[in-house]
C-alpha cells in the first residue's frame, strides 16, 4: 500500500495477460528511454552554450530509466516472473 | 520562533515571486498536473497500457519544456515545477516496468522506489541552491517540532488500518523480516515519497502557483492511489494535505518523512497483526 506498489501494481500483477502487458509496458519504456538517450546525443552535439546544462537535466529521466533497463534484463535473463 | 520567522521570510519571497510567473506558465502547469492525474486515472480505471502511453509522453514533453524554458530570473520558478513534475510519471511507469511477481511483496516498494530516489536526487541537485528542501532542522527546539510531526504518523496509520483493514504480510515470529520490511518502508514509502510529492513538487508548485501548491501536491499524491478504494483515496488525499500544511509552516521534510515512516509501517507491518 505504497505509491510504488499499491493496488494499480497488485492488479497488474494478477492480470490474467500479465506476460503480454508486462512485455508491452517494458516496450513503452524502452522507447521512451531510447528517445531520451537520442535527445541527449543531439543536445550534446547542437546543444551551444547550454548543452551540458540540458544534458543534467535530461538524466533525471534517463538514470531511473537506464536502472529500469538493467532491471528487466536482469529479471528476464533469470526467468523471473 | 527560529524556524517560523525563517519559513515566514522564505513565504514572502516565495509570494513577492508569483507575479514572475506569466498566466500561460500557471496554466501550462495545471495542464501537466491535470495530466498526470488522468494518466493515473487512465492506468487505474481504463488498462495500464494507455495510462503508461499517457505517463512516457508527460515525461518527454513535460522535460522538454523545462529543456527550453526561459530560466534567467524572474521567470525561473515555472522551469523548476517543470523539472519536479515527471517525477510522478516516472513513479508510474518505473513500478509497472519492474513490477515482478517472484519478489516478496515486502520488497516491492524497494525495487521501484529505488530508481524513482536516483531521480529525486538528481532533481534535488539541480534546485538545491533555489529550491532549499530543508531534510534538517534549524535548531534544538525544531528537532522537537519534527519529533512531534513524526508522531502524528502513528494515529494516521491506526485511521488507514481502520479504513483499509489489509491483511497482515508476515507472522510476528518473523522478526528478521519485519525489520527489513520496516526499513524498506522508511527508505521508499517515507524518504523517497515525501522528498518527491512535498519536498520537490509541493515546494516547486509553492514558489510558482502559491497556496494552491499544497491542495495540488495532494491531489497528485491521492491520485497514484487510484486502484483503492475510495474511502483509502480520500484518506491518503487528506494526510497529503495535513503532510503538506506540516511542510509549508516548517519548510523540513524530517518530520514528515517520520510521520509517513510510521503511517506506512504500522498500516502494513504492525497493526494487522496486533489488531
Amino acid at each position: 500500500m505504497t505509491s510504488t506498489a499499491g493496488e494499480i501494481v497488485k492488479e497488474f500483477l494478477a492480470a490474467a495477460d500479465f506476460g503480454a502487458l508486462s512485455t508491452r509496458i517494458d516496450g513503452v519504456a524502452m522507447v521512451l528511454l531510447i528517445v531520451l538517450l537520442a535527445e541527449l546525443e543531439m543536445v550534446r552535439v547542437f546543444g551551444g552554450p547550454e548543452a551540458r546544462a540540458r544534458i543534467v537535466s535530461l538524466r533525471v529521466a534517463v538514470a531511473p530509466l537506464l536502472l529500469a533497463f538493467i532491471f528487466v534484463m536482469v529479471v528476464r535473463s533469470l526467468g523471473l516472473k | 520562533m527560529a524556524w517560523q520567522a525563517g519559513t515566514s521570510d522564505a513565504q514572502a519571497a516565495a509570494t513577492a515571486r508569483l507575479v514572475a510567473v506569466s498566466a500561460p506558465g500557471k496554466a501550462a502547469v495545471g495542464f501537466y498536473a491535470a495530466s498526470i492525474v488522468a494518466a493515473e486515472a487512465c492506468v487505474a480505471f481504463v488498462g495500464s497500457l494507455p495510462g503508461i502511453y499517457v505517463h512516457a509522453a508527460l515525461v518527454f514533453v513535460v522535460l522538454n519544456h523545462y529543456l527550453f524554458a526561459p530560466k534567467a530570473a524572474p521567470s525561473a520558478d515555472l522551469p523548476r515545477v517543470l523539472l519536479a513534475l515527471p517525477l510522478v510519471s516516472l513513479l508510474r511507469i518505473l513500478s509497472l516496468t519492474m513490477a515482478v511477481n517472484d519478489i516478496p511483496e515486502i520488497y516491492r516498494p524497494a525495487v521501484a522506489g529505488a530508481p524513482l530516489l536516483v531521480a529525486a536526487v538528481f532533481v534535488l541537485k539541480l534546485l538545491a541552491p533555489t529550491v532549499p528542501v530543508g531534510l534538517i532542522p534549524g535548531n534544538r527546539r525544531s528537532w522537537f517540532v519534527q519529533a512531534l510531526v513524526a508522531l502524528v504518523g502513528i494515529p494516521i496509520g491506526l485511521l488507514g488500518y481502520a479504513i483499509a483493514r489489509p491483511d497482515p504480510l508476515l507472522d510476528s515470529s518473523e522478526w528478521p523480516k519485519l525489520i527489513a520490511a520496516a526499513a524498506v518502508l522508511l527508505i521508499f514509502s517515507g524518504l523517497t515519497e515525501e522528498l518527491v510529492f512535498r519536498g520537490l513538487v509541493q515546494a516547486t508548485l509553492r514558489n510558482a502557483l502559491g497556496w494552491v501548491a499544497v491542495p495540488l501536491a495532494s491531489v497528485l499524491f491521492a491520485s497514484v492511489y487510484f486502484g483503492a478504494s475510495a474511502g483509502l483515496i480520500v484518506f491518503f488525499a487528506g494526510t497529503g494535505v495535513v503532510f503538506g500544511a506540516f511542510y509549508d509552516r516548517t519548510r523540513c521534510l524530517l518530520g514528515i518523512i517520520g510521520a509517513h515512516a510510521l503511517l506506512s509501517i504500522g498500516l502494513i507491518l504492525i497493526w494487522p497483526l496486533v489488531l
